[in-house]
């Protein structure tokens, strides 16, 4: 963990909230099972849970751990759930609880993920089997995942429709896959993809110069081996 | 369904207003317009706001999300119960990474006969940077390929490797394209056709980046 970089939390309740030695409570989300929250930006000091507010109602700096995982399943990523309570003077207790809100994201960019399951032209069969892709979205990065793909040519060019409307890119965005195959045989360079507005992908080989309509040689041809790219969703 | 961006308030309000913000008013737009944009209840998104979102009588507001997945940023105007404007920002982020963008001026080494495009496109998302070079090739002077120019903010921590597949040595296409690393404010670019090397690209005749070419490269190591 020594590289993380915590995330600032704040209040969710946007509220004149200076409530004297309040309790500030960080649980995995949705359960009752405390998870840390952090002095330091680089999740090195754990505040005491609950965090105290001070006697005037405020409370220090607290970030939030990327890292922070699910106690029952190694390895699976979690958000937190904060709830604040009011205290009793007279001995401290809790009293009343002020917000208990769920999914307080632990990372600072969004995430999503899902399947695409779309169609290639350019084959004389279909390799329908072959057509799901799988994608990661960081806010505005998209991390595709392209798996092998290789069948008969029908002497046409190669493309696959299409990507969901979420991940379509503002502007053309272009990718490089370095394993393909061409004519039955290895194509030196890979292939290109260019991925378009309205979520088709076109294929070009890269062994000669750019053309969006090569790769209408006959044999087999697609790409040779699971390939990931990176692309941007907008630019503004 | 995406996971929704909290929302804060922009602007610190003194807590002794609060009183004074019973009843306040927010609304959502689309950025730069008065088109309406729906803001949640919950990070899932599953349930919208309605607009305005209104203050309790002490002055505070439910939580709010944004929705990452609407086409653009957020117009945010806060006024009064009685709908007297307290502030209004444009410009409000949906994603929670950062984001800037800008472009650059490059200066060509390698040729005698630079090529004709210097414009370089640079998208900062978070710490990692999307790089859209400019294409063109130009007549080599014998010595090997690089731009200089890359601004002091996309300097990474260490040495980055970016890969461009349309690339031409000595007037042909280059299979397996060419290679570029970043070294400082310099980026100098190896050809892919053999083993790696930085010495290459000293042959004759046009030489260089044959189609716009986009490459991804992380900023921080931590």
């Amino acid at each position: 963990m020594a590289d993380t970089l915590g995330t600032p939390f704040f209040l969710p309740v946007q509220a004149q909230l200076a409530i004297a030695r309040a309790k500030l409570y960080f649980y995995e989300t949705t359960t009752t099972t405390g998870e840390p929250a952090y002095k330091d930006v680089r999740c090195k000091a754990p505040h005491p849970n609950p965090v105290r507010a001070d006697i005037r109602g405020k409370f220090p700096p607290i970030y939030l751990n990327p890292d922070a995982e699910d106690s029952g399943a190694s390895g699976v990523p979690i958000n937190y759930t904060a709830q604040l309570d009011s205290i009793d003077d007279q001995d401290e207790a809790s009293t009343t609880t002020l917000f208990d809100i769920d999914d307080i994201p632990s990372q600072r960019e969004n995430f999503y993920t899902g399947a695409a399951g779309g169609t290639y032209t350019g084959f004389a069969a279909d390799p329908v089997a072959s057509g799901n892709y799988t994608y990661y979205q960081y806010g505005r990065l998209v991390n595709l995942i392209l798996p092998a793909v290789s069948a008969t040519s029908d002497a046409t060019n190669l493309t696959w429709v299409t990507l969901p409307a979420r991940i379509r890119p503002a502007v053309i965005q272009y990718g490089h896959i370095p394993y393909a195959t061409d004519n039955s045989a290895h194509l030196v360079g890979g292939c290109t993809v260019q991925i378009n507005t309205d979520g088709q992908l076109h294929f070009a080989p890269a062994d000669a110069g750019y053309s969006e309509t090569g790769w209408t040689n006959t044999g087999t041809k697609g790409i040779a081996a699971q390939h990931s790219l990176w692309y941007r969703l907008d630019d503004g | 369904m995406s996971k929704g961006t909290p929302f804060f308030l922009l602007e610190q309000i003194a807590i002794d207003a609060g009183a004074a913000l019973g009843g306040a008013q927010l609304y959502f737009y689309q950025t730069g317009t008065t088109t309406d944009q729906d803001v949640y209840t919950e990070a899932a998104l599953s349930s919208t706001h309605a607009q305005p979102v209104v203050a309790d009588s002490g002055g505070t507001f439910a939580d709010i999300w944004l929705n990452p997945d609407e086409s653009v940023d957020y117009r945010v105007r806060l006024e009064d119960s009685d709908s007297n404007l307290i502030f209004q920002v444009d410009n409000v982020p949906r994603y929670r990474e950062n984001f800037e963008s800008g472009s650059f001026t490059v200066t060509w080494a390698g040729f005698s006969a630079d090529p004709g495009n210097t414009s370089c496109s640079w998208y900062r998302i978070g710490s990692v940077i999307s790089l859209t070079i400019p294409l063109g090739t130009g007549t080599s002077n014998l010595t090997t390929f690089s731009f200089s120019g890359l601004p002091a903010a996309l300097v990474p921590d260490s040495a980055q490797y970016l890969h461009f597949p349309y690339a031409q040595d000595s007037g042909a296409h280059l299979a397996g394209g060419a290679v570029g690393i970043i070294s400082g404010t310099v980026i100098k670019f190896a050809p892919a056709d053999v083993a790696y090397s930085l010495a290459g690209w000293t042959a004759s005749g046009a030489k260089g980046i044959e189609t716009i070419g986009n490459a991804f490269y992380r900023l921080r190591d931590s």
